[in-house]
């Protein structure tokens, strides 16, 4: 993954699913994120809705995002989600 | 008259442009306690109760004062002991009061964790806890509650305000119900007493718990209220520093009042905040500040109701709720909303189970938990405005 330094916060634990902050430790800035084969569900001038299998992320221009619905302990998931996102951005 | 642009003016954070609709979490500081703090800092700084010097006599004084400021304020006629937040003003009386196997607690799914995991975790010591359920308004049946409580229940522990949903609870009532049969009251003001007129006496509690943080003093103060005819009845949580007069291996005399519960060198700097703080909502007045509240949630519940597939949480009728509200949309979990408005307006809210999780999940249905903003007197109109014209962008995107 190029260079993308980042903090990752479990915000909820609940009824089994996990919501994870992503927050970047510099902003990316790229303000027309392409994230090509990924499935776009939603996309504003702000952020983009993506859907995977097993969740939906939005993300920000900064490269700040929100992974939602993850189910139990899955960090590791989460990192892997991010790093997935980053390497089509970027 | 609340002159609105000079209160906004003394909140030097609002300069940075940010929409602040977070206050039932934490509320923003005044210039007033900003230089209560530093006041002590640069004039007064030296330990409380210890020494016999001129700046020790002078800190002593005015952290004492700031205790007096707060009983007058709430009308106390007991003792007030500072804390860090109102969690640990809640813990006080849980590990403070002298608990046998058979004893039980009366609560409800009301309330924030602060004011349930303490009485859930006495269950180990053999204590019943029968947490009666409220209506989907956050309203409680009084005549179900009347009779929970037995000759068993030696406490009953409510919160006066939903930090949810922002219905008020009937603490006057309760108390006079819980008196009749023998139980003593702990009330958890976290939500009341920064935005009602809250009268410890005409209340008649034996406990009242509440945050300074959110009631403009500084972070790490909170208070506790005990009524006096309980005082000498409860154990100290901590012991150390101020807690006995005399000292030897196979007798100790302990401190009596306020100073057995604020064992070692508290939080100087931040009680005298708190002292500010409640002289600032005293010049401003807290009828008006649940007026200036109330007609803000009139006006948000208003503008709410433009939107598409939203459910606004709580009473429906003002003079049942404070300034919170919480609210749901149709698809949009309630994380992404609270991301969404602080990146796209700047509009700080709160997300989640709020510390909630029975009521959001068994009472409201929310297993993700509810939006929710809370108001305080720094907010206006014209930001619900903004507000309104973000979120009505997220639902036609998100």
């Amino acid at each position: 993954m190029p260079d993308f330094q980042y903090k990752l916060i479990k915000i909820c634990g609940r009824a089994g699913k996990e919501y994870y902050h992503v927050y970047p430790q510099e902003p990316i800035g790229f303000s027309s994120p392409d994230f090509r084969n990924l499935n776009v569900k939603m996309s504003h001038p702000k952020f983009s809705v993506i859907s995977f299998p097993d969740c939906h992320v939005t993300v920000f221009a900064s490269g700040r995002m929100l992974i939602e619905n993850l189910p139990a302990d899955s960090e590791k998931r989460a990192r892997k989600i991010i790093k997935e996102i980053i390497t089509h951005w970027l | 008259m609340m002159n609105q642009d000079e209160i906004r003016n003394d909140f030097p954070q609002l300069k940075q442009g940010f929409i602040y609709f977070d206050s039932g979490s934490t509320s923003l500081k005044p210039i007033p306690v900003l230089n209560a703090i530093n006041n002590y800092y640069e004039t007064l700084s030296a330990s409380v109760g210890r020494g016999l010097h001129y700046p020790s006599y002078l800190a002593t004084k005015s952290y004492d004062e700031a205790h007096e400021k707060v009983r007058k304020f709430f009308n106390g006629k007991g003792e007030i002991i500072f804390t860090k937040n109102c969690t640990e003003a809640i813990n006080i009386i849980a590990h403070g009061i002298e608990w046998k196997a058979g004893d039980k607690i009366v609560t409800t799914y009301l309330e924030h964790n602060s004011n349930l995991l303490p009485w859930l975790n006495l269950r180990s010591q053999g204590v019943e806890v029968e947490v009666l359920k409220c209506k989907i308004d956050g309203t409680i049946c009084l005549k179900e509650l009347s009779k929970s409580i037995d000759n068993k229940t030696k406490l009953v522990a409510v919160t006066h305000t939903s930090n949810v949903l922002g219905t008020i609870v009937p603490v006057e009532d309760i108390t006079e119900i819980a008196k009749k049969k023998g139980a003593m009251v702990l009330i958890d003001g976290a939500q009341a007493a920064p935005h009602l007129k809250v009268d410890f006496e005409a209340i008649g509690c034996d406990f009242y718990a509440a945050s300074g943080h959110k009631m403009l003093g500084p972070s790490g103060t909170g208070f506790l209220y005990i009524n006096t005819p309980v005082l000498n009845r409860l154990k100290p949580m901590m012991l150390g520093g101020g807690s006995a007069t005399d000292v030897e291996l196979e007798n100790i005399t302990y401190t009596q009042g306020r100073a057995i519960f604020e064992a070692g060198t508290p939080n100087i700097a931040g009680g005298i905040g708190l002292g500010a703080a409640v002289e600032y909502l005293e010049k401003i007045g807290m009828e008006q500040i649940k007026e200036h509240e109330l007609e803000l949630v009139a006006y948000l519940m208003d503008q709410l109701k433009k939107i598409d597939g939203i459910t606004i949480h709580g009473p429906r009728e003002l003079k049942k709720r404070t300034g919170v509200l919480s609210f749901s949309i149709k698809n949009i979990p309630a994380h992404r909303i609270a991301i969404l408005l602080d990146e796209i307006g700047g509009i700080a809210i709160r997300s989640g189970n709020h510390c909630a999780f029975l009521l959001c999940r068994d009472i409201l249905k929310e297993e993700c938990g509810t939006a929710r903003v809370s108001f305080y007197i720094y907010n206006t109109q014209e930001e619900i405005d903004k507000f309104i014209d973000v979120l009505e962008e997220i639902v036609k995107n998100a």
